[in-house]
């Protein structure tokens, strides 16, 4: 399980991004890796005033 | 010449560098705009301390602070002047309505000067400096550079209330002034939102609602009502005001001081006059202020027989206890002129100020609603196309015109849409947006009808003052009765009346001794001095000498040194002519007559009070002929049938009625006793001696050593009309040495 906050990233920086956060190295996301950028933008989209995100597996099936 | 150099006549450059001096100091210094009622240093402080956050809610930061910014950023002129500019705005008895909240020494109403120096004193803006500020970032005001063009400063601040009228001014350009006293918060916006009204209003219209103007420290506005109406109708005048007091026990509490009054300095006006004597119903004099009582004067009446109101209108009269006040209602107006203002056109020109900048306000507010609608006109767009819009910024290298031209967005919603932080997406929902829409949109139909429609706006104006003076306004503290002027009491009659006799000694030294019954001959002279002349009166009656040439002198009996010693030499209080002596003393009640008369057989009735005089140098009262002498004047006798006897030194005496001779204020008089030109210009025959007697009076004639006393039938044989030749005396009494009346 990874979950992290949500830095203060614009829209325009959404182009920056991998579409995979990287299993090791740097993620522009502190605390979460291996992710799909998609994911994380329907968790944001989802939550009100979403400040963390959190998934339970890292090999592609979340919850 | 070398180059760059301009050659200019003394007179064009004085001239120029002059003028521009004082257009300096008249439009960038001393005076006041009607707009937010501050001076240049003034309006810099204000906005330095608010740069600096010391809102009234903020912890107050060190005077220094602000200082240095003021002088630093935007006023580069002296660090204690512009402090001391700072205190003053700091002083609740100072300003109606301070616009700083001062912590620490910040001066005593004794000594306004007193405070302490800006390293230890802290200071915020007050709630009410927050009636200037509150609109300044909303567009209201034009912005200019500083001194250096590295920040910008406003030119004015957005007041929302007539500061100018509130708090007042005072100030010394070049050629002209300024002196607006201070008024209440209630008052003068009630008249403001009469002339919103009725833009026409006169004078004595809005001074329904301004009944004058109101100081910090209270007290008592004197000045009659139509002369402050004639005051706020030329905008130029002045004002008188009172302190108050009250009686408690015996004594007298004065509770509060006119405007700029220091309490020591009262104190020290009264116990000077007690010092010299002035005040003899006066015992004692305490400065009881405390931080209870910030006025709180004592003084102690001698006894409780004084009169306490004719005291205090005494001291209003000669003390700072009362005191005038200059109005020059002067100040920059909107046009950026200076001038001198009634009261219609000093709130006309204020309302046009903030209907100007209401407006500007609600225009700015405008603009900011419509920019925000068309973003979320943006928002809306995107939400409906979120996916879409994420994939083009995802894949697109430059989203931003695939985005604008996809989705028919302006420049403005497409930068607002990718400024758009991530973790606001939940935001973009649809309901939310459209409340946010439906709001403003609300707000823009409201905002474009106050802008379209004048009756709007007024009311906007109207409720926004209505709404400060509620927070703002107190009650008034200066009361305003009319009062007649104060009268001091006369210093005549603050000294004791006790019987004196004035002596006049030949060498013209003069004393006076207390009581009637004194034997002037009997008192000690100097060697070689002795009586000459002496007169019975009260002390607080004014002694009269009469010298030689015919002038008078006047002199305070009480102020006469005592008949214990040998007394004074009237030269050194008096400067009679060169070569004159004294010749004779009067005292009695400014209406006594006497005669004075010279041995040429010349005389005249004149009133006591006519041969006053301030003057050291005396003043003119008795011509005296060629040759001649003058004579020791006489009273009149109150009877109308007084007679007047004069005698020669040839023997001849003329009886004659009293009231032949005529009054004057000065002059030669008439012929009394005729001698023959060519006998007076030898000087065989001159007027040895006169008297006044009342007919049942008995006339005594000296000379030598003998003398004889006539009773009033023997009288008949020398009687006569005035100027006639007279009767010769009995031989053996021809030498006459002087008369007596028994």
């Amino acid at each position: 399980m990874t979950n992290g906050g949500i830095p203060d990233f614009s829209m325009r920086e959404l182009g920056d991004f991998p579409d995979f956060l990287p299993k090791s190295g740097m993620s522009p996301f502190p605390g979460l890796r291996n992710v799909p950028i998609s994911y994380l933008l329907t968790e944001i989209r989802n939550v009100p005033f979403c400040q963390e995100v959190s998934c339970s597996t890292t090999s592609g099936s979340f919850t | 010449m070398a180059e760059g150099f301009e050659r200019l006549p003394l007179k064009t450059f004085t001239e120029r560098a002059y003028l521009e001096y004082s257009m300096y100091v008249i439009l960038d210094r001393a005076l006041p705009h009607v707009g937010d009622g501050l001076k240049p240093v003034q309006r810099r402080i204000v906005y330095a301390m608010s740069e600096l956050g010391l809102g009234s809610l903020s912890k107050p930061k060190k005077s220094a602070r602000t200082i240095g910014d003021v002088i630093g950023k935007f006023h580069p002129h002296g660090d204690v002047a512009c402090y001391e500019a700072m205190v003053h705005m700091a002083q609740d008895f100072a300003y109606r309505y301070p616009l700083i909240d001062g912590q620490g020494n910040w001066g005593s109403t004794d000594d306004p000067k007193s405070f302490a120096a800006m390293r230890y004193t802290e200071a915020r803006l007050t709630a009410y400096a927050g009636l200037l500020l509150t609109e300044l970032a909303h567009g209201t005001v034009e912005w200019a550079p500083n001194f250096d063009g590295t920040l910008s400063e406003p030119v004015l601040l957005p007041a929302r209330l007539p500061n100018i009228l509130l708090n007042g001014s005072s100030g010394i350009a070049v050629g002209m002034s300024t002196d607006i006293p201070p008024h209440n918060l209630r008052e003068v916006t009630a008249a403001c939102i009469h002339l919103l009204r009725k833009p026409r209003a006169t004078v004595a219209e809005l001074c329904v609602h301004i009944q004058g103007p109101d100081f910090p420290t209270g007290a008592e506005l004197v000045t009659p009502r139509a002369e402050i109406l004639q005051m706020y109708e030329t905008g130029n005048g002045s004002l008188r005001a009172r302190a108050t007091w009250e009686r408690e026990g015996g004594e007298i509490v004065i509770t509060a001081l006119p405007f700029q009054v220091s309490g020591g300095r009262v104190l020290e006006q009264i116990a000077a006059q007690m010092h010299a004597k002035k005040l003899p119903m006066v015992e004692d004099l305490r400065d009881e202020s405390d931080h209870e009582n910030p006025t709180r004067l004592v003084i102690t009446p001698r006894s409780n027989r004084v009169d306490v109101e004719r005291l205090m209108q005494h001291l209003f009269a000669t003390t700072d206890l009362e005191r005038p006040y200059r109005v020059n209602l002067n100040v920059i107006g909107l046009d950026g002129r200076p001038g001198v203002r009634g009261l219609p056109e000093l709130l006309g020109q204020w309302l046009e100020f903030r209907t100007a900048t209401v407006r500007r306000r609600l225009e700015h507010r405008l603009r900011k609603v419509e920019e925000r609608l068309q973003v979320l006109e943006g928002f809306l767009i995107a939400f409906l196309h979120l996916d879409a819009v994420i994939a083009i910024i995802r894949s697109e290298d430059r989203p931003k015109p695939v985005l604008m031209e996809r989705f028919g967005l302006t420049d403005i919603q497409v930068e607002a849409i990718l400024e758009l932080k991530l973790r606001h997406l939940a935001r973009l929902e649809e309901i939310k947006i459209r409340t946010e829409q439906d709001e403003l949109a609300a707000e823009r139909k409201s905002l474009a009808k106050t802008l379209g429609s004048k009756a709007q706006l007024n009311r906007l104006i109207r409720m926004e003052l209505l709404a400060d003076a509620e927070q703002h306004g107190d009650e008034r503290r200066t009361t305003l009765i009319e009062r007649e002027a104060a009268q001091a009491i006369d210093e005549t009659a603050l000294i004791a009346s006790e019987p004196v006799t004035v002596v006049l000694s030949k060498r013209g030294w003069a004393r006076a001794a207390k009581g009637h019954d004194v034997d002037p001959a009997s008192l000690t002279y100097r060697s070689g001095d002795g009586l000459y002349a002496m007169a019975r009166g009260r002390s607080n009656q004014l002694a009269v000498f009469l010298d030689s040439t015919g002038r008078t002198y006047s002199l305070s009996a009480h102020l006469l040194p005592s008949a214990r010693g040998p007394g004074e030499p009237l030269s050194g209080r008096l400067n009679p002519p060169d070569g004159a002596s004294f010749a004779g003393v009067l005292i009695g009640e400014p209406k006594d007559r006497w005669v004075l008369a010279t041995d040429a057989g010349y005389g005249f009735i004149v009133k006591l009070e006519d041969l006053y005089t301030r003057n050291r140098a005396g003043k003119s009262a008795l011509t005296v002929p060629k040759g001649a002498s003058v004579l020791t004047p006489v009273p009149v006798p109150s009877e109308d049938d007084a007679l007047l006897a004069a005698a020669t030194n040839r023997g001849r005496l003329l009886i004659m009625p009293l009231a032949g001779l005529p009054e004057l204020a000065r002059g030669k008089g008439l012929r009394m006793l005729g001698i023959p030109a060519a006998r007076f210009k030898a000087r065989e025959e001159f007027v040895a001696a006169f008297a006044a007697l009342s007919p049942q009076a008995r006339l005594v004639i000296y000379s030598g050593q003998r003398k004889m006393s006539l009773k009033p039938s023997d009288l008949k044989a020398y009687r006569g009309e005035r100027g006639r030749r007279g009767a010769l005396l009995p031989r053996g009494l021809r030498n006459v040495d002087r008369l007596a009346v028994e």
